[in-house]
């Protein structure tokens, strides 16, 4: 390559077939000396090998080939009709260039013409660029195809053109001022060249145009678009929102996008690209109310942290906080370093094929029932926390979680079933897996084992104190799972926990596609990709009345599941009539409100009719437990209304579980929706004040983010006891059993134990007996004064001799009489278990 | 609040180490199992016959399918759950919703791949609607005949490819356990070395139990 330039006139245009960089080079020592400082400037006349034809060259000095030290010594040098040639080096403007008429300019391949500050304007001549050749910078301004300019700066450029003309940018630029596109004028960033906004931006003015070819992201690249039209480029994703109207959207594209206190409000759109990063300083978070897309790919994600990379950033509370009407998604996002990665407040978006980790709370759902599908959600403190929430889990890994997998509280009941796939453990302690409590019914698998429901893998090796825990008013739906153990110990769950049948290896992860069983059926009858149009309405024909409580629920929940919601309504309500002393009841309560809600999605009717029958079953003059439930739940759904009413529930139920319960409900309200900090730390200070030391109180002051009191409050070894404290206040709270009942034996078949349920309605001397197969008694358990409620004992499988009994069938017969004067009941029932090898 | 260090152990690294199947733990008493079954012996020789298998494998597989892979306590769900759109299993020998229609789609189409054979062509018809095949499955020598026609199926097909498997009672029950089909859809091609899961390996037990009978 020639690195002197080479200046000359023709009077046609020339054909460069051939390598003529020898001759240059050739020349190079005779201009150099004769030039001076200015590089090699030739000047071709008549001769000049390599160039075709002689006479078609004009001629300076006859003795030497007719090069010019300068442009502008060119052009002066030229007569009309002549052409003056730029055609190797780095030639340097040394002055304005105006190319009058009948001339022309051309710049060829391999050179670079350096305007060093002026600019290069066609007057009534031509400029003409070659495919190749540079111009630096390069803002040019251009009608149609044809050159007008060369400017050194985008304002220039900008400010020389007039409307129908294009300013095309191909030098990388670092903005110094605003810049509003003129009237008339397309500003056209082509390929390879980025703008530096710094704090800057670029605005259209009425019937200007932006283009972006350029595959290179501006610095940051904040597009304002409506369609593929581009309306400006932003320094900030704010500045752009601030200037979207309706329909538009904002896109952010390329690495280092800092997020200042960002709100995509209700009628604004965020559209982020693959590869982005999105970078939270202190303090700062997005809130979103509108629409929020942000789709990277398996290979290129979008990233989203607080700016120091600290894991669970205190001074980062949330990464996203989307809000009620809010649409969009997260799909192969990465959230990292906040107390909260993705908060949802009465929200439903999905987050898909995306990783949360180093959170305080990797998804926080408030009153929210999000999609989380395929997903990573990896050393956070709490994995995903739900307060009145029930997203949809499926084939999420959730792992390494310090505290617990997934948390649910208040009518919490996430489904994890049907796809289900979810695999969650930890290497490390965990106080638990799964926790529910208060009237919260995740489904971690239901349905008989003959569909493909469940098949969670929820394999805690170090469980602080239970893998799955039901707490008050919980019923836990976990059958079809495997527990990463062949036989998993009833030690592993707490609470009303239906963990039988389980799985005995590990279900596969991998998202399942249509065998050619399943999709000839569903091609044949119409059926969708998940194999199921719904279920017939007759099947409600199937429910029997005479079931017990436990078919009751499955069924509603299994109808729920299967697009029948407005079918279940009367079956709820039938149960919390006929037994509001039942567990059950709770459940069904859940259960409708879930109906509801998928109802109000379709209707936009239902919820008011379930806040209704809310109403009616607070103003019941009882104080059933279950009645200040719903009461609560009805202040949930009024807001801010419904403060009064959880004061109301506090007052009336103030010796049950349910003045707690209000209390946080009360925290919960002012934290989440209030912001007062002041306030929240009012409702915090009443709740502790009233119950120092409960969980409630816990999950206040760690929803605080208090790093002082939360090391001291969560000292696992204190939380056992506070919560066996409260685990027994709890039961003493428990409604007692109408009847007595021998519930069940789990797991069974068994090795090594098995758990023997029983519930008896009054106090009672019990004796269990367990006999082989040949009539014989091998054990015996008696207790002379058991209180009423809900009872069970373990039995290991040993004699009375400590010995261990051989495997097979065995009877257990169960007897129960009354302690209570006047009441001689005495209740019989044997059941078989049998004892694998 | 603490966090703990973080572990980079992905979840393919772990996929790569899982079975494949699950199996369920057996809810049905052996004894209970091997009287219905018994009880059910007609229907089992009948269906032997007709698609030319061996009735003891039959008894061994079904046996294995109750005693291990279902939980009798919810049966009054299955139907349900079919009549729900949703892939049940059904019935004596808890043959699935829809692979009975592939079922009756195979031996109806002597163009499939898996068409086992003239011999077989048309024993079973192809229902018009998933009830209709609901009732099939709950005629419980219907759904015997489904069990077998299955069986059926994967001998022919093992054997096509150049590798019978109509004496591997441990095969048989293997692929009648896990099906055809992987879970993404491919086919669970013949080769030469099949192995057998755990319902395989209790079926060969199973099966001296029915051959001593």
């Amino acid at each position: 390559m020639n690195i002197f330039p080479r200046i000359f006139l023709s009077t046609t245009m020339v054909d460069y077939s051939g390598d003529h960089s020898a001759t240059i080079t050739g020349q190079t020592d005779i201009y150099i000396s004769k030039w001076g400082y200015y590089p090699l400037m030739r000047h071709h006349k008549n001769y000049h090998p390599g160039y075709g034809n002689p006479s078609k060259f004009l001629r300076k000095n006859p003795s030497t080939p007719s090069d010019f030290a300068t442009v502008q010594d060119a052009i002066n040098d030229a007569v009309s009709g002549q052409i003056v040639h730029i055609d190797a080096g780095v030639p340097m403007l040394q002055t304005n260039i105006n190319i009058a008429s009948d001339l022309t300019l051309k710049i060829h391949t391999g050179t670079t013409l350096n305007l060093n500050g002026y600019t290069i304007t066609k007057g009534s001549g031509e400029i003409v660029l070659e495919s190749g050749a540079v111009v630096n910078p390069r803002y040019c301004v251009k009608t149609g195809s044809t050159i007008n300019g060369f400017y050194p700066t985008l304002n220039s450029a900008l400010s020389n053109a007039s409307s129908g003309q294009t300013v095309e940018v191909k030098t990388s630029t670092a903005l110094t001022n605003n810049i509003l596109v003129p009237s008339g004028v397309t500003l056209k960033i082509l390929s390879g060249t980025k703008l530096t906004m710094n704090s800057y931006n670029v605005t259209r003015a009425s019937g200007a145009s932006i283009i972006l070819l350029s595959t290179r992201n501006n610095i940051p690249d904040v597009r304002l678009q409506s369609g593929p039209t581009v309306l400006g480029l932003y320094s900030l994703i704010s500045s752009g929102l601030s200037a979207s109207a309706s329909g538009q959207y904002v896109h952010v594209r390329g690495p280092n996008t800092v997020a200042n206190d960002l709100t995509v409000s209700s009628d604004k759109n965020l559209k982020i690209y693959p590869g982005a990063t999105i970078i939270f300083p202190d303090y700062k978070e997005m809130r979103v109310y509108g629409t929020l897309d942000a789709q990277g790919t398996s290979s290129n994600k979008i990233i989203f942290t607080s700016a120091d990379g600290t894991p669970n950033n205190y001074e980062n509370s949330y990464l996203i906080r989307f809000y009620s009407g809010s649409n969009g998604s997260l799909e192969n996002c990465i959230l990292k370093n906040a107390q909260r990665g993705v908060y949802l407040d009465h929200s439903s978006i999905h987050i898909e094929d995306s990783e949360i980790k180093r959170c305080g709370y990797g998804i926080y759902n408030y009153y929210s029932n999000s999609f989380c599908y395929n997903n990573n959600i990896n050393n956070n403190s709490y994995g995903i926390y739900n307060y009145y929430s029930s997203p949809e889990i499926d084939y999420t890994e959730i792992s390494n979680s310090s505290y617990m997998g997934i948390w649910c509280d208040s009518y919490s009941s996430p489904n994890l079933d049907t796809p289900g796939h979810n695999y969650l453990h930890s290497d490390n302690y965990v106080l638990f897996g799964v926790y529910a409590n208060n009237n919260s019914n995740p489904e971690l698998g239901i349905g008989s084992c003959s569909i493909n429901s469940g098949r969670n893998t929820i394999d805690y090796d170090n469980y602080d104190l239970a893998v799955v825990h039901a707490g008050s008013n919980c019923n836990i739906r976990a059958e079809n799972n495997y527990w990463g153990t062949s036989t998993p110990s009833p030690n592993m769950f707490s609470g009303n926990v239906d963990w039988y049948p389980y799985l005995t290896s590990q279900p596969s992860f991998n998202i399942q596609g249509n065998s050619p069983e399943v999709s000839e059926f569903d091609i044949a009858f119409s059926m969708n990709s998940a194999g199921n149009d719904g279920i017939e309405s007759d099947v409600l024909l199937l429910y029997d009345e005479n079931w017990k409580l436990k078919n009751k629920t499955k069924f509603i929940q299994i109808m729920i599941n299967n697009d029948q919601a407005q079918n279940v309504h009367k079956l709820c309500k039938d149960i919390i009539r006929d037994y509001p002393d039942s567990s059950e009841a709770f459940f069904a309560l859940d259960l409708l409100y879930q109906a509801s809600r998928i109802k109000t999605m379709k209707s936009g009717k239902d919820i008011k009719a379930f806040k209704n029958y809310l109403v009616e079953l607070s103003q019941k003059k009882d104080l059933k437990e279950i009645y200040g439930s719903a009461e609560l739940l009805l202040a949930g759904l009024e807001r801010e209304k419904g403060i009064t009413r959880i004061d109301d529930v506090f007052k009336k139920y103030r010796n049950t579980y349910l003045a707690e319960t209000a209390l946080f409900q009360k925290f919960m309200h002012y934290y989440n929706e209030n912001g007062d900090d002041k306030i929240s730390r009012n409702a915090l200070a009443e709740l502790e004040n009233h119950f120092p030391n409960s969980e409630y109180t816990l999950e206040a002051y760690h929803n605080l983010g208090e790093k002082t009191d939360i090391v001291y409050k969560y000292d696992i070894t204190n939380m056992k006891k506070e919560l066996s404290g409260k685990e027994t206040n709890k039961e003493d709270l428990k409604a007692v059993p109408k009847e007595y009942k021998l519930s069940g034996i789990f797991p069974n078949p068994f090795n090594p134990s098995t758990v023997i349920k029983y519930e008896l309605p009054f106090e009672s001397q019990i004796n269990i007996s367990i006999f082989n197969i040949m009539g014989k008694k091998v054990k015996n358990i008696e207790f002379s004064n058991q209180s009423a409620g809900n009872h069970q004992i373990v039995w290991d499988g040993t004699n009375n001799n400590s010995v261990r009994v051989p495997s097979g069938v065995y009877i257990v017969k169960f007897k129960a009489i009354s302690n209570v004067d006047d009441n001689n009941d005495i209740f019989m029932k044997t059941m078989k278990m049998t004892i694998l090898k | 609040m603490n966090i703990i260090a973080l572990n980079s152990r992905g979840r393919f690294f772990i996929s790569a180490i899982l079975f494949l199947f699950p199996l369920f733990v057996f809810s049905e008493n052996s004894d209970s199992s091997i009287a219905i079954i018994e009880s059910n012996s007609n229907y089992f020789n009948e269906t032997a016959i007709i698609f030319d298998i061996n009735p003891t494998f039959l008894k061994s597989i079904v046996y294995v399918e109750r005693t291990l892979n279902y939980d009798w306590s919810d049966k009054i769900f299955d139907v349900f759950f079919a009549r729900s759109g949703r892939n049940s299993s059904i019935g004596f020998c808890q043959v699935k919703l829809k692979t009975a229609y592939w079922i009756e789609k195979q031996l109806n189409d002597s163009t499939s791949n898996f068409f086992p054979g003239e011999k077989y062509y048309k024993k079973l018809t192809i229902s018009k609607s998933p009830q209709e095949i609901i009732n099939k499955l709950n005629n419980d020598s219907l759904n015997i005949l489904y069990a077998g026609a299955y069986i059926r199926i994967i001998q022919s097909l093992w054997k096509k490819s150049g590798f019978p498997i109509n004496d591997r009672v441990d095969i048989l029950a293997t692929l009648y356990s896990t099906g055809l089909f992987q879970s993404d859809g491919s086919l669970r091609k013949p080769h030469k070395n099949p192995k057998s899961n755990y319902f395989g390996k209790k079926a060969v037990n199973c099966s001296l139990i029915f051959t001593a009978k």
